[in-house]
């Protein structure tokens, strides 16, 4: 029997909410590559690992903006997107935003004792709001699919 | 003390023999988002809610109310 609209979007509901949650591990990961060699940014090496951030935190933004499913037909993607998703999205970019603003709030701390360059501020808040608002919005899409 | 929207969502829904899909399916949602407005987890929006209403044949303000 042919899948309905319903019940794919439920399907691709629960495998986007897993994928969220090993993108972000993927995404922090990458961090530590980052972190480990920063002051070798100006290599090829290290210009290729700036690019992939750049182009994994361009993706991650762009798939949380839109709940992605971008080759799936319109019905689809409304399911996708219906009135919880939205719901849990908006949260998800709320604590991202209150993540982003305590990290520099703390990092205008740190810098206080020793400098942080103006490179590695943008990266770790850009990096904290993203991880917390596709963690945040993964967590409750998960919760919510569970069985009442 | 707080107020919250209360719901006999799943006690019509139930006696009408619909499952969460099959009313998801008829209101346009996700079975997630049945599910979650069955829990009290989420308040729907007005729209929402008179679909909700329309689709298992009650009034709006018989299948959600507050409870203070």
């Amino acid at each position: 029997m042919a899948e309905t609209s319903s019940e794919t979007a439920e399907r691709l509901s629960g495998k986007r909410a897993r994928m969220l949650f090993v993108l972000a591990a993927i995404f922090l990961s990458q961090q530590a590559s980052y972190f480990s060699s920063r002051h070798d940014l100006v290599s090829s090496a290290g210009h290729f690992k700036i690019a992939a951030w750049v182009v994994l935190s361009a993706v991650l933004l762009l798939m949380l903006a839109t709940g992605g499913a971008w080759f799936r037909s319109a019905e689809v993607r409304a399911l996708l997107n219906d009135e919880t998703t939205r719901e849990h999205r908006r949260t998800g970019f709320a604590n991202g935003f209150w993540a982003a603003c305590l990290t520099a709030i703390g990092i205008y701390v740190v810098d206080l004792f020793e400098p942080v360059s103006g490179r590695d501020t943008v990266h770790i808040i850009l990096t904290i709001a993203i991880a917390v608002a596709m963690l945040t919005f993964a967590r409750l899409e998960r919760h919510a699919l569970r069985d009442g | 003390m707080g107020e919250r929207l209360a719901n006999g969502l799943k006690l019509r829904r139930t006696e009408l023999g619909l499952t969460q899909a099959e009313l998801a399916e008829r209101v346009g949602v996700t079975r997630k988002t049945i599910n979650t407005v069955e829990n009290g987890v989420f308040t729907p929006s007005a729209m929402l809610a008179i679909k909700l209403a329309e689709a298992l044949s009650v009034p709006v303000e018989k299948l959600f109310w507050i409870e203070r």
